[in-house]
C-alpha cells in the first residue's frame, strides 16, 4: 500500500523483474527492467497503481537461458484500476500487454493506458 | 595504571591506543582473559561488563582470539574492540550468542554500542544462535563490526532504534540480520532499524539475508546485500497486522542506494507494508530456479 519504486534498476533476474501481488497504490517510475526472461513488470493483482516512464531493454543481456525478454509490462486479468504511461517496451519481444493480448508489438512508446478504467 | 597488552608501552602506536583506551575504560585483559583461542574467556568478559559497563577488548598477541559464551552487556555501555583483527569466537556451536543485550518488555536496556572487531564462528552453529542478540532494548549501535557464520549474525526482537553502520554480516545459515517484533511486546511495531553503509553477503540463508517482521521505519541505505546462495535478499513482512479496525500495517520501509545482487530467490519481497519506497537501487541476479522467482515481489 502506497509503495514507491523509482530510479531503480532490475537486471538479470530469473523470471519477472517485478511481480505485483495484492498491492494497492503502488508507484513504479523511472526504473529499468532488463534481462528478465518473463516480464519486466508483471502486475498480477495490483489495484490503483501507477506505472510510469519505465524502460525494458537489452534483452540480449538475459543471462538465464531464456531466449528473450517477453514483455515489458504485463497485466493479468486479476489486476484492475491501474494506470500505465510512457513505459518503453521496445526492447522486448512483445512489448506491453494487457491480459495476455498478443501480439502487441510494435508498441507505442506511449502514452498507453489500460486497466479497468480504460475498458 | 595496568598495561593491557603484552607490549611495552611506547613500542608502537598500537600500544598507545591501548593505553589511551585503558585510561578511560576497563580492559578485559585486566579481568584475566587468555586470548589464545583455546581458553574460555567468558568469565573475564562478563566481569569487565558487570564491573565497568563500558570496556575495551585489545587485540590478542600472536594471532590469538577470545572465546566466549553469552556475554551480557549493560545499558549505556560502549564495547570497543581494538581493530578489525580483534577476534571473538563462540565457545561451541551451541553458544547462544557472543554479545547479548537484553532487557525486559517493560524496561528495555538502552544505549549500547559495539564497535570494531570480528565475531567469527569457526564451525557450523546450531539453530537459534547469534553473534549479537538484542531483546527488549533500544538505541543499540553496531559500528565497524564484522559478524560471520552464525545462525543469525544479528538477531533482534522488540528492539527499537537499532543501528548497523559499516557492518559486515555474512555467512549465516538463517539470516544475516533478523529483526522481529513479537506480538505481545507492546501495542506497536518494532523499529526503527537502520542499515547504513554495510555489506551483508555470502549467506546461505534458509530465510533471507535481511528478514524484517513487523518493523516500522526501516532504512537500508548505501548498502550491499549480495551473494545469497540460498534464500531471499530482503524480506519485509507484517504477518499479524495491528489489531484494530481497519487493521494497521507497518509503514516506512526505505531502500535507497542499495545493491542487491546474486540472490538465489527474490532479491526483495515486501508484504503488507505501507508508505514505503525503493529508490536508486540496483537489483540483479535472482537465479532462475523455478517459475515463480521474481526480482522483486510486492504482495
Amino acid at each position: 500500500m502506497d509503495l514507491s519504486i523509482s530510479d531503480t534498476h532490475v537486471f538479470w533476474c530469473g523470471s519477472d523483474g517485478l511481480d505485483v501481488g495484492r498491492a494497492v497504490g503502488l508507484k513504479v517510475t523511472n526504473s529499468t527492467f532488463s534481462g528478465t526472461p518473463g516480464a519486466g513488470i508483471r502486475n498480477s493483482f495490483g489495484t490503483r497503481s501507477l506505472f510510469f516512464a519505465n524502460t525494458c531493454q537489452a534483452q540480449s543481456l538475459n543471462g538465464n537461458g531464456s531466449p528473450s525478454e517477453q514483455y515489458c509490462v504485463y497485466e493479468d486479468t486479476t489486476a484492475n484500476n491501474n494506470t500505465y504511461l510512457n513505459n518503453d517496451g521496445s526492447g522486448t519481444t512483445y512489448g506491453n500487454s494487457m491480459h495476455g493480448g498478443l501480439p502487441m508489438r510494435p508498441l507505442p512508446v506511449s502514452p498507453i493506458r489500460f486497466g479497468s478504467s480504460a475498458r | 595504571m595496568a598495561f593491557t597488552s603484552s607490549e611495552t608501552p611506547g613500542d608502537s602506536a598500537q600500544s598507545l591506543a591501548i593505553i589511551l583506551h585503558s585510561q578511560n575504560s576497563c580492559s578485559v585483559v585486566t579481568f584475566g582473559t587468555r586470548g589464545d583461542c583455546m581458553a574460555d574467556d567468558t568469565a573475564a568478559f562478563q566481569k569487565a561488563s558487570d564491573a565497568c559497563g563500558t570496556f575495551f577488548v585489545p587485540r590478542p598477541a600472536a594471532h590469538g582470539c577470545y572465546r566466549v559464551n553469552g556475554v551480557q552487556l549493560h545499558a549505556g555501555s560502549v564495547i570497543t574492540m581494538e581493530d578489525r583483527n580483534t577476534e571473538v569466537r563462540p565457545v561451541s556451536p551451541e553458544t547462544s550468542f557472543v554479545f547479548g543485550i537484553s532487557g525486559d518488555p517493560g524496561s528495555q536496556t538502552s544505549f549500547v554500542t559495539i564497535r570494531n572487531g570480528i565475531l567469527w564462528a569457526p564451525f557450523t552453529m546450531a539453530a537459534g544462535t547469534a553473534g549479537v542478540r538484542v531483546e527488549h532494548a533500544n538505541h543499540i549501535t553496531l559500528e565497524g563490526l564484522i559478524v560471520n557464520g552464525f545462525y543469525d549474525d544479528v538477531f533482534a526482537d522488540d528492539a527499537e532504534y537499532l543501528y548497523l553502520m559499516h557492518v559486515n554480516a555474512n555467512g549465516s545459515a538463517h539470516a544475516n540480520v533478523w529483526h522481529q517484533h513479537t506480538a505481545g511486546d507492546g501495542p506497536y511495531f518494532g523499529g526503527p532499524l537502520y542499515i547504513d553503509h554495510s555489506t551483508l553477503d555470502s549467506c546461505k540463508c534458509s530465510a533471507a539475508s535481511v528478514w524484517i517482521q513487523d518493523i516500522a521505519v526501516v532504512n537500508i541505505t548505501d548498502s550491499d546485500i549480495v551473494g545469497v546462495s540460498e534464500g531471499q535478499g530482503l524480506h519485509a513482512e507484517s504477518s499479524n497486522g495491528m489489531r484494530g479496525s481497519p487493521a494497521d500495517f507497518p509503514a516506512g520501509l526505505h531502500v535507497h542506494g542499495a545493491t542487491f545482487d546474486s540472490i538465489a530467490s527474490e532479491p526483495i519481497l515486501i508484504k503488507n507494508y505501507e508508505k514505503s519506497d525503493i529508490q536508486g537501487t540496483w537489483v540483479s541476479g535472482g537465479a532462475r530456479t523455478k517459475r515463480h522467482v521474481y526480482g522483486s515481489a510486492i504482495t
